[in-house]
């Protein structure tokens, strides 16, 4: 693909990558075949900061976990009143990350 | 990532050992009668119960043989002590015979979970479980 489209691509969507992850995703963009790019923009990429504030209110029910597509540990936290706290909290400071890991995992059909 | 095997093994192993100490902590120390101590973050800022409020409960009812009063307190209590059952012996299960039922399954649970006909009727379960938790002011 265009070079110049795959920088585009990176400039408006590297918020929802770990920063490590952007060298890779770059490399795989540039060798995608061009009628896979409007697959990639439908993709549904999660925002880590719409999910810090969702763990903040409503992690004691597990939501951020249902909202980054983590259902198996959503249902987890919710049916442990958000793991008596500790999960609650442990997820403030995971969650970003959590929601970067399962944003490339959403795009890794078009990447290989 | 997550969905990696031994992720799961480690989740879930890790969920049934902090629920074991929770409700041996719960049986030894905190009997029916405490109130001071609420283990629950909703509960605690919003004054609400949560849809699993009262799940220590029920498990520590079932674990004395109140079956009737656990039902009453919270149904999930069931669910609990047979996750905290299941899961070492299931885990223990595969690791002796060296296979991955365990995560298969969880994996492929998660992918249902995801689906209309499946998510929907549980959370109206949960929902409702959670307007009858209300109206009990757990």
């Amino acid at each position: 693909m265009d070079s110049q489209k795959v920088d585009m691509y990176i400039l408006t969507n590297g918020k929802y990558f770990e920063s490590h992850h952007i060298p890779q995703i770059r490399d795989r963009l540039i060798q995608m075949d061009d009628n896979q790019w409007v697959l990639l923009q439908s993709a549904p990429l999660k925002d880590p900061q719409t999910a810090l504030i969702i763990s903040i209110f409503l992690g004691g029910m597990g939501i951020d976990r249902f909202y980054i597509g983590d259902t198996g540990l959503g249902v987890g936290k919710l049916l442990t009143c958000g793991g008596i706290y500790i999960w609650y909290a442990i997820d403030w400071f995971l969650i970003q990350g959590a929601t970067r890991q399962k944003n490339f995992e959403k795009i890794q059909p078009f990447l290989y | 990532m997550w969905q990696s095997g031994k992720r799961i093994y480690l989740l879930l192993g890790g969920l049934a050992l902090a629920g074991h100490s929770w409700l041996l902590y719960y049986l030894m120390y905190g009997g029916p009668s405490e109130s001071s101590f609420l283990a629950c973050p909703t509960r605690t800022l919003t004054g609400i119960p949560c849809p699993a409020c009262g799940t220590t409960r029920s498990a520590a009812a079932l674990a004395q043989g109140q079956f009737e009063s656990a039902l009453w307190t919270n149904p999930i209590g069931y669910l609990a002590l047979a996750f905290l059952i299941g899961v070492p012996v299931w885990i223990a299960y595969d690791l002796l015979n060296n296979t991955q039922s365990l995560k298969q399954v969880y994996q492929s649970a998660e992918a249902k979970l995801k689906r209309p006909q499946f998510a929907w009727p549980i959370a109206l379960l949960l929902l409702a479980n959670w307007i009858w938790n209300i109206f009990k002011l757990l």
